[in-house]
């Protein structure tokens, strides 16, 4: 009887995976309380930017108010460097994770983008495995992330009265570059989403024409709090290349192609 | 055999030919067996479909632990523990294959010069599930970013804010977060 020879079967099959013992706790070294870590993809970089190398630490501190006059208060760091052919390599660790975190995030996860190679890692260098896939260029729609956060930002704004001023704050030097700043003010009139007062947005962006990157943001959101990203350490060295590998004691497991890239890449600049 | 034998041992390892001759002379369980082969079927079919993919070992401890902490809290008499044994190992193996066909990775965008908006296409979709955090609202939306991907005590869906139920606080969940260039998070978005 067919039904009879299948229900062994899924019984037979559901017994032996009960018999299996759980997973192994803590991979990466994890508490019980804290995230485990499954495994990492590199993203496709938007843009590459050659002749202009460095390194140095991005640090974002985000600070939330809450309405009881509770804070919330978290820091996270990634090493980031770039040689003269337009390789980067971040170090992360899952603190970036936040409220995620909570009770661990002390796992590094490393992603280098190879525009030369033309490949994307992620290392895991705890299993001393790298996942690589391959470097595609731009697709003419939009960013995965950006539909993401558009859509956030509509929900948010949706068709919120507000207005929106952009003033220039000039130049100044910050970790020794020559930065040019920004801020852009969105106030939301009062009574727009209920408010009795406007709410004000303030960001403010410092661009380096030297690294043709935001060295300094500063965002400020009544609503979400402060959150503020620097880079610190900076040094224009060129960095080695060995960074820019993957050791010869990783495994290499490799993916067709990133399952997020760009939507107008610059090949170079 | 009577019905409740029927229905007690069906799921067994070598059920044999009275299962057969019971239904023959049983309308009941006949009409009963008529409403449940569809299922059956189904299963069955399932099965030989997926029968090269087999769950990882932690999915599988994930059901199989979800079904004990029910079972114990309900434990059923010896006969309709076999039952629920049968239909729970059924549904966990049918729930596991599923899965596994959910979690395939899909085939390789078609990236021609010109093939674009089917790359596209297959971004936007998986883009879709993941919640931004509050704390990427102000981030550039031209941000690279990179995944990574951890199990989660469940609590930690509320610590974002997001309502979960209180009573699965200990139980894990698979996610998946989006990291931009200073290492925060942006998104993220809950596999199971």
């Amino acid at each position: 009887m067919k039904m009879r020879n299948s229900f062994s079967l899924l019984l037979a099959a559901a017994a032996l995976a009960w018999a299996q013992s759980p997973p192994p706790a803590g991979h990466g070294g994890f508490g019980s309380a804290g995230p485990r870590f499954l495994g990492a993809e590199a993203g496709m970089p938007r843009r590459v930017v050659k002749g202009a190398p460095f390194s140095g630490d991005l640090v974002t501190e985000s600070t939330e108010t809450l309405a009881d006059g509770n804070r919330i208060h978290q820091t996270s760091t990634a090493h980031m460097v770039r040689d003269s052919e337009g390789r980067t390599r971040r170090e992360e660790s899952l603190a970036g994770l936040g409220a995620l975190a909570a009770g661990g995030g002390a796992q590094q996860v490393v992603f280098i983008h190879d525009p030369v190679a033309g490949a994307n890692y992620a290392l895991d260098s705890v299993h001393k495995t790298a996942n690589k896939s391959a470097w595609i260029g731009p697709s003419s729609g939009k960013r995965p992330f950006a539909a993401a956060t558009e859509a956030r930002r509509e929900m948010r704004a949706g068709n919120v009265p507000q207005s929106v001023k952009t003033e220039a704050l000039g130049a100044a030097a910050i970790e020794g570059l020559q930065a040019q700043g920004t801020r852009t003010t969105v106030t939301i009139a009062a009574g727009a989403i209920g408010n009795d007062s406007p709410i004000q947005v303030v960001t403010e962006r410092w661009y380096s024409a030297d690294l043709q990157m935001v060295i300094l943001s500063k965002r400020s959101d009544p609503r979400s709090g402060e959150t503020v990203t620097r880079l610190t350490n900076v040094s224009r060295a060129e960095p080695s290349s060995a960074l820019f590998q993957v050791p010869p004691d990783f495994k290499v497991t490799e993916r067709p192609a990133p399952r997020f890239r760009p939507s107008a890449a610059t090949p170079s600049q | 055999m009577n019905c409740e034998e029927y229905w007690n041992d069906i799921a067994g390892p070598e059920p044999g030919e009275l299962f057969d001759a019971h239904l023959a002379v049983c309308p009941a369980c006949a009409a009963r067996w008529a409403t449940e082969r569809p299922v059956a079927a189904g299963l069955r079919l399932l099965a030989a479909e997926m029968k090269n993919v087999s769950a990882p070992a932690r999915v599988e401890a994930h059901l199989l632990r979800a079904y004990r902490q029910r079972y114990r809290r309900s434990a059923p008499s010896s006969g309709e523990a076999r039952r629920w044994w049968a239909a729970a190992a059924a549904l966990l193996l049918a729930a596991a294959v599923l899965w596994m066909g959910a979690r395939q990775p899909p085939p390789p965008p078609l990236v021609a010069a010109n093939s674009g908006v089917a790359a596209t296409a297959g971004i936007e979709d998986e883009d879709t599930a993941f919640i931004p955090l509050p704390n990427a609202a102000g981030s550039p939306q031209d941000d690279d970013v990179d995944l990574v991907r951890v199990e989660l005590p469940r609590s930690a869906i509320t610590a974002l804010g997001i309502p979960a139920s209180e009573d699965s606080d200990a139980e894990s969940v698979e996610a998946e977060v989006l990291l931009g260039p200073d290492g925060m998070a942006r998104a993220v978005r809950f596999l199971n």
